[in-house]
């Protein structure tokens, strides 16, 4: 019985995201969790295909992206290895949190509903991720 | 960069009707195409000339450079072919099946055969007529693959399954591609299915190509542009479909997107929506096809 | 590709020579009650066949009885046998697989349309022949020990037991099977495949037998006996009567084209068709028997062999051209 991939990749049909941006992303989180450390192997592109039933080339491309943010790199004959991990979210997430908590206080004094505030939220998020990709 | 499928003015005619008219392709090597359109708009037909099953009433078919015919044997090692019905003998046994493609086929994978059988949990000596539906669709595209082909031709490889079965056999399918770069061509009316497994995409409606071309190209070069009310259709860009309510006119052009005033959004349509167009527009006019962005990445990949 | 003809047909070959076994024993029984019964009959029954019955003679000539009843069914079925071959084995050999659509299977293999059809066709062509030719020869042995109505061994070149006896019975079973075959590739159902199998080769059976097979061989003329009151005509029992025919006298001086024979006939026909032999022969015209004698057996086999089999390389020709000429 051949070794199990460390990391399951998912597909989002319906997020409007490309899809090799997803596996990009779910890189990186995995990175960020420490699912994923340096040295582990990452899943080969055959590997990736078969778990989501997606072109080669996508995986190819993402794997490229990855590679060059310095993330991950490639060992010819062995496979691709993770190079460093991302930052974790303690450091930055508290001041993060402080910055959201006064907008959520600015926005309900505005006279946003919680419709108002989601709709809002989604839709500054798809397009800051559609210019990210740009 | 050899075209692993090429057809230049394809037509088949049966009596009076055209099933596909003034087809002009080009699929590069080891991609994977998707071939999209409603029921009868000509998919299987243009499929079945590019196995050598049928003889085109017009133009050409060739595969890796040498043309397709129903009699000769060049193709028949190098292609293989999924019918929609996926026929089988019902009375063989699974491995008896695998016996049939091992005799007939010159380059036999026997054991990656064996393999993706046993991954999928598929007795070899149950007989094929006792399998379900999605087993048996699986049987066909094992013996389809096991045949190392450079080319699969997929008629509607998943139209019939129930969703575990299509996972599996688009897995089976994808895993294929990524360890031997085999060219795919294949058909589905399901275009969110097509998505994710496709670099190229080829519209067809009314027996004619509607459009064809990279996935990343077609997402670039097409804008969706919504206004207040408008007759007039904006001029120096080419409307593919035109939407409109009393108050709200929306365009789906191709090409760079004019500037129409403040009040006008200019958006990104999803492939869905730009292959709906295209099927729209195939339908309601008899206009000539648009040809292929030929010049255009090929390795772009999935968007 | 032979392993595939062999392993896709094995229930139907299997039942076509179970048939053929079965056939066989049941002659074999017959043969034996039939030999044991005339030897009996030899020894102990005088030929007058009046005895009472439940009398142990009696019950001999009823075995005796029974077993040539048993023969005439036998030789009616070795009439209508090789049409099994085109039933069982030829119509679907092909229309089979473009009802189940395999044929789409067959041709997106590693194998050219026209090897496909030739293995198929030769190899169970080949078990039709092998079977056939083995039915034949024990037919052949079989009729020379039970004789059956009408027509016994001595009566062979007749029409009923020509059919059933020699070589022709292979040539008619091999005829229905490239027959079958080649309705089933043209029609691509099996069931209209057996329908057209079945009405085409009784109606070409038929048609030989009454139009070509007499002229096979040249017949020969036996005159008419002519009587104050008539005439007769004299034709062995054992030979084939293909109607009358005239010819000039041999070593008179008249001419003896056929467009003299018939100005004469014509000259001296009375009112339903009868001519005037008086009138004839002043013409130096005989009237007679046409006949095929015994010893014109195996020209007429072999040259009735011949026609059957070129006709099954006719329809070999016609099935190769249909498939490669078909399209999806």
């Amino acid at each position: 019985m051949e070794d199990q991939p460390i990391i399951q990749f998912r597909l989002d049909r319906h997020s409007g995201l490309p899809v090799y941006r997803q596996v990009v992303d779910q890189v990186r989180q995995a990175l960020r969790l420490g699912v994923l450390r340096p040295g582990d192997q990452l899943p080969t592109v055959r590997d990736v295909v078969e778990q989501i039933a997606i072109n080669p080339n996508t995986v190819h491309r993402a794997y490229l992206e990855l590679e060059q943010q310095g993330l991950i790199e490639g060992q010819p004959g062995r496979g691709t290895f993770v190079r460093r991990s991302l930052p974790g979210f303690t450091s930055q997430t508290a001041a993060l949190q402080r910055r959201l908590e006064a907008w959520f206080r600015a926005a309900r004094a505005a006279g946003l509903d919680d419709e108002a505030i989601d709709a809002l939220i989604a839709s500054t998020k798809r397009s800051s991720d559609t210019e990210e990709a740009k | 960069m050899t075209a692993a499928l090429e057809t230049l003015g394809l037509g088949r005619r049966y009596h009076t009707t055209w099933g596909l008219r003034d087809c002009t392709l080009l699929v590069p090597e080891g991609t994977v195409t998707g071939l999209v359109g409603p029921n009868g708009a000509g998919k299987s037909t243009l499929l079945r000339m590019a196995a050598g099953l049928s003889r085109p009433t017009a133009g050409t078919v060739s595969v890796f450079g040498s043309p397709v015919h129903p009699n000769g044997t060049d193709h028949l090692g190098r292609v293989g072919y999924l019918d929609q019905f996926h026929p089988l003998y019902r009375y063989f046994s699974v491995a008896e099946m695998l016996a049939v493609g091992r005799k007939l086929n010159s380059r036999w994978d026997d054991a990656s055969a064996r393999k993706w059988l046993e991954d999928l949990a598929i007795p070899l000596d149950k007989r094929v007529g006792r399998l379900s539906g999605g087993q048996q669709a699986q049987v066909a595209l094992t013996l389809c693959m096991a045949k190392r082909p450079d080319l699969l031709l997929l008629d509607e490889p998943v139209a019939s399954l129930d969703p575990l079965a299509r996972k599996r056999l688009l897995q089976a399918l994808m895993g294929t591609v990524a360890d031997r770069g085999t060219t795919v061509f294949l058909s589905s009316h399901i275009i969110s299915e097509l998505e994710p497994l496709c670099n190229y995409l080829i519209v067809l409606s009314a027996s004619r190509v509607q459009t064809a071309g990279s996935i990343d190209d077609l997402l670039a070069n097409h804008r969706l542009l919504v206004g207040p009310r408008r007759d007039q259709p904006p001029d120096g860009v080419e409307v593919i479909d035109v939407t409109q309510t009393s108050r709200q006119t929306t365009y789906l052009v191709r090409g760079v997107a004019p500037t129409l005033g403040s009040d006008w959004q200019s958006l990104q349509p999803d492939l869905e929506e730009i292959v709906i167009a295209y099927l729209t527009k195939g339908e309601t006019d008899g206009a000539p096809p648009i040809p292929v962005d030929a010049d255009s990445d090929p390795k772009g990949g999935a968007a | 590709m032979i392993w595939l003809t062999w392993r896709q047909h094995r229930a139907v070959l299997a039942v076509s020579a179970a048939v053929v076994v079965a056939f066989v024993v049941w002659m074999m029984i017959v043969e034996h009650d039939y030999s044991t019964a005339v030897r009996a009959i030899a020894r102990s029954c005088n030929a007058s066949r009046a005895y009472s019955p439940n009398t142990p003679c009696s019950a001999l000539y009823s075995s005796e009885a029974l077993a040539w009843g048993q023969g005439d069914i036998i030789r009616w079925i070795l009439l209508v046998l090789p049409l099994m071959f085109g039933v069982l084995l030829g119509a679907p050999l092909f229309a089979g697989e473009f009802e189940r659509q395999t044929v789409i299977l067959a041709f997106t293999q590693n194998i050219s349309r026209t090897r496909w059809m030739v293995i198929r066709w030769l190899v169970i062509g080949l078990s039709v022949f092998v079977l056939s030719v083995a039915l034949a020869g024990v037919s052949n042995w079989w009729f020379l020990h039970v004789p059956t109505n009408g027509s016994s061994f001595g009566y062979r070149i007749q029409p009923g037991q020509f059919d059933v006896t020699g070589i022709a019975p292979a040539a008619y079973s091999l005829f229905a099977f490239a027959l079958g075959a080649a309705l089933g590739m043209a029609l691509r159902r099996t069931a209209r495949a057996i329908f057209g199998t079945v009405v085409l080769f009784v109606a070409v059976r038929i048609l030989f037998e009454h139009y070509f097979r007499r002229q096979l061989a040249a017949p020969t003329f036996s005159p008419a006996t002519v009587f104050a009151s008539g005439y007769s005509f004299d034709v062995s029992a054992s030979s084939w009567n293909v109607g009358r025919g005239y010819r000039v006298r041999p070593g008179s001086a008249y001419p003896t084209s056929q467009t003299y024979i018939n100005h004469i006939v014509n000259l001296c026909s009375k009112p339903f068709g009868v001519q005037s032999t008086g009138c004839l022969s002043k013409h130096g015209v005989q009237l007679g028997v046409l006949f095929q004698p015994s010893s014109h057996f195996w020209t007429l086999q072999w040259g009735e062999t011949g026609s059957y089999i070129a006709a099954v390389a006719a329809l070999f020709g016609l099935t190769l051209w249909s498939v490669r000429r078909w399209r999806a």
